[in-house]
């Protein structure tokens, strides 16, 4: 255990001298305090009702459709209900919708949202739909997710709707606030069904953009050097002539890296984390998972480098062959999903081989996509909107992570013992 | 102090061959059949010409490449095994310590590795690095070091930890005059604790100076092995000053013992026994030169290795030359040129 300490120490050792540490904390600190200065603008009642039924909002939810597959239809952009009337009572309010196109919006339906030898319902007319499907209970959800609770929701004429609610005093809702940045000074143009929706989109870029994909590529690159390093001539003596087993010096190594990037993505997390809790009341404590997520992704990818550091001691090979791999790995979890889809099945009779093919490598291969899909698993966990967790839900329900982490796992153990035999045979 | 129990021998090569295999190019013998022991105590000398598998032998000894054939052994514990290197401390030829280590932090990492406990890392480092003249440097970082200080920051890391047995690979290399005489002393001192040292070096007056023996190498294969003192003993080689022209001596040398070379204070020739002797002299006398100076020549080790490489290789001994081969131990470079030249090395 002390040889581990002692390797780990010595990693560090070489990561901070190359200043990289620093110069990756420092970001992490400036994304944190960036952060701390998100917030939230409450608006009147009014205004926030009027924005329930914003067009723009409209636009970008997506109407839940009793579709193939109970998926979202892509038909919310014709529905464009737009507020009639807004009238306000004792704290209750009444809202009178009017859909501009209901022949257009049910045309779309009937061609692309219902597959008549699926659905149950007989219904002509779409819009009265019951259940989690129709209409009416959708109106609800989207005035629930504003900050109000609607007491009825009735249907006038053909194109008109009345919804009645009351606010909740729950501000952490699209509509009933905006979110800010620079503690208020500058309003953020994010679009959401709901203030805890923006937070996920946030979270989201912290944790796949900047953690999960610039920051493991930094990582790569700051820890390409550690192994050939180690290995190169005249270096590689003075440790191979210690009393300590060889495969010791490799694996304790690569820990070091792991332990280096696995430092700074808990910065990374736990300061922005921090930061948005601070600043805007959500606390979600899934998103500190995200540090778990970017650092298995990190060691599949690091595995793959130790294995070039052996086999080539060349810090350039050992930077480019993990971005392959992780671009291969892509191209195969990407592929595996899209032969799965049923809209690809329907337009092409795919072969059975190619299938079976796709799963093998889907299943040998580390499915780093899926690693990173991960972290929006851990972010709805907690305090969540409804919203997010079907959108999340939607995108993400058919994946099969216990797999992926499994293959994942098993594949960078099996490369980081092949790393570890081969270090153990060759001749320095 | 060594264990009485243990075995005289401090290390032992049983037959070793090593063949560098190529992927694309021909094999490259650097070892071939070698046999040799090292005395517990002793300061043992390896020499030999680049390329003569010095090197590839130290690193067998040491686990760092792996023999093709034959067995090695430290303190009679199979040199493979984790355990043999417990007491064993090396500086390796070229050695490069990372820059981001100081002269302490290098000290305390390879001596913490070497299973020194933590306690006396910094009082032992502090004292070694005194020891070595880099007191003042204990916190510099090494890319900042001199050749000769790595050199000797080098040395201080192979004898950190207090081992039985320390090999050294060209342990004078960058270091000056005054550098190498202390280098030799720490040499020396560690043999009056009964620490045994096993030295590859290229400068022959220094081994001849400490070595209590030494072994010649040449492609690969074991020349000579013994006392420096028996190796060097003279050959019946004498110099004699006369008076008279320098070129006149020496025609009438070579004419009476068959050879004869000039140098700075007179002729040096070789005279089979006493009866040749005799007929040098008579014949300088006979041509009017008076004697001045007639003294047996004590051959230098340096002469002994370039005239017994010269002469194996004359008769065709060892294997071919690696001119088309690679391998670590070649550096694809002709020995023969590497064969250092009596005047050119101190």
């Amino acid at each position: 255990m002390r040889t581990f300490w002692i390797i780990l120490k010595d990693s560090f050792r070489e990561a901070i001298d190359a200043k990289l540490f620093y110069v990756l904390a420092g970001f992490s600190l400036l994304l944190s305090v960036f952060c701390l200065g998100i917030g939230f603008r409450t608006r009147s009642y009014d205004e926030a009702l009027r924005r329930v039924f914003d067009e723009s909002q409209w636009d970008a939810a997506a109407f839940p459709m009793p579709e193939k597959g109970g998926g979202f239809g892509p038909i919310a952009p014709i529905l464009r209900p737009s507020v009639d009337s807004l009238e306000e009572s004792e704290g209750r309010y009444r809202v009178r919708l009017v859909l501009e196109h209901p022949e257009e919006f049910r045309a779309h339906v009937l061609r692309f949202g219902v597959d008549p030898a699926a659905t149950e319902t007989k219904s002509e007319d779409l819009l009265l739909l019951e259940g989690e499907k129709g209409f009416p209970s959708y109106l609800r959800r989207r005035l629930v997710q504003g900050g109000f609770i609607p007491s009825a929701v009735e249907r006038k004429d053909p194109t008109t709707w009345v919804a009645v609610c009351k606010p909740t005093g729950e501000f952490r809702t699209e509509g009933a606030q905006s979110i800010t940045w620079l503690f208020g000074l500058i309003e953020l143009p994010l679009q959401g069904i709901s203030g805890r929706n923006k937070i996920f989109e946030i979270q989201a870029v912290l944790a796949n953009a900047i953690g999960g994909w610039i920051g493991v590529l930094i990582a790569i690159v700051v820890t390409a050097w550690f192994i050939p390093n180690l290995l190169r001539k005249g270096s590689v003596d003075l440790l191979l002539a210690r009393p300590v087993p060889r495969w010791r010096i490799l694996v304790y190594r690569y820990f070091g890296g792991l332990t280096f990037v696995f430092l700074n993505a808990a910065l990374l997390i736990v300061g922005t984390w921090a930061g948005i809790s601070i600043g805007t009341g959500f606390v979600q404590w899934g998103y500190l998972l995200c540090m778990v997520t970017i650092t298995l992704l990190f060691a599949i990818l690091y595995a793959v480098s130790c294995l070039v550091a052996v086999l080539f001691r060349n810090v350039v090979l050992s930077i480019l062959f993990p971005v392959a791999f992780w671009f291969a790995c892509f191209v195969i979890t990407t592929g595996k999903r899209a032969l799965d889809s049923p809209a690809l099945n329907e337009m092409w009779d795919i072969p059975s081989f190619v299938k079976k093919g796709a799963t093998v490598l889907y299943y040998i291969f580390p499915s780093t996509s899926d690693i990173g899909a991960l972290n929006s698993w851990f972010m709805i966990l907690g305090e969540t909107d409804e919203g997010t967790l079907s959108m999340v839900k939607a995108t993400l329900g058919k994946i099969d992570f216990a797999g992926s982490i499994a293959s994942s796992l098993a594949f960078t153990v099996v490369v980081v013992a092949l790393a570890a035999w081969l270090f153990h045979r060759r001749d320095y | 102090m060594p264990d009485a129990k243990e075995p005289e021998t401090a290390v032992v090569a049983v037959e070793v061959s090593k063949v560098y295999k190529g992927t694309f190019r021909k094999g490259f013998q650097a070892l071939d059949r070698l046999s040799l022991d090292v005395r517990r105590g002793e300061i043992f000398g390896l020499l030999g010409p680049n390329g003569a598998g010095k090197t590839t032998l130290v690193k067998i000894l040491l686990d760092i490449c792996r023999p093709t054939e034959g067995f090695t052994s430290l303190f009679g514990l199979d040199s493979r095994k984790v355990a043999a290197r417990r007491r064993v401390g090396y500086l390796p030829e070229d050695h490069q310590f990372p820059g981001y280590l100081t002269g302490m932090t290098a000290l305390e990492l390879y001596g913490s590795m070497s299973g020194l406990p933590r306690a006396s890392l910094r009082e032992r480092s502090e004292e070694i690095l005194a020891k070595v003249g880099l007191a003042e440097f204990a916190r510099v970082k090494v890319r900042k070091y001199s050749k000769g200080m790595r050199q000797r920051l080098g040395i201080a890391q192979a004898i950190f930890h207090d081992p039985d047995l320390v090999f050294l690979d060209e342990p004078t290399d960058g270091v000056d005059p005054v550098g190498r005489r202390s280098i030799r002393d720490l040499l020396l001192e560690l043999r009056g604790r009964g620490k045994t040292v096993f030295l590859n070096s290229h400068l022959l007056l220094e081994v001849e100076l400490i070595c209590d023996r030494v072994a010649i190498l040449d492609r690969g294969r074991l020349l000579r092995i013994g006392p420096v003192e028996e190796l060097t003993r003279s050959e019946n080689e004498y110099r004699v000053r006369a008076s008279g022209a320098a070129e006149e001596v020496l025609r009438i040398v070579r004419e009476a013992a068959g050879n004869g070379e000039p140098d700075k204070e007179g002729v040096r020739f070789h005279a089979a026994d006493e009866a040749g002797l005799d007929r040098v002299l008579d014949a300088l006398g006979a041509a009017g030169h008076r004697i001045r100076e007639l003294a047996p020549v004590k051959a230098t080790l340096e002469d002994f290795f370039i005239r017994l490489v010269q002469d194996t290789r004359a008769a065709g001994g060892g294997p071919p030359p690696p001119h088309a081969t690679g391998g670590p131990a070649s550096g694809g470079r002709d020995p023969k040129s590497e064969i250092p030249h009596p005047r050119t090395e101190p």
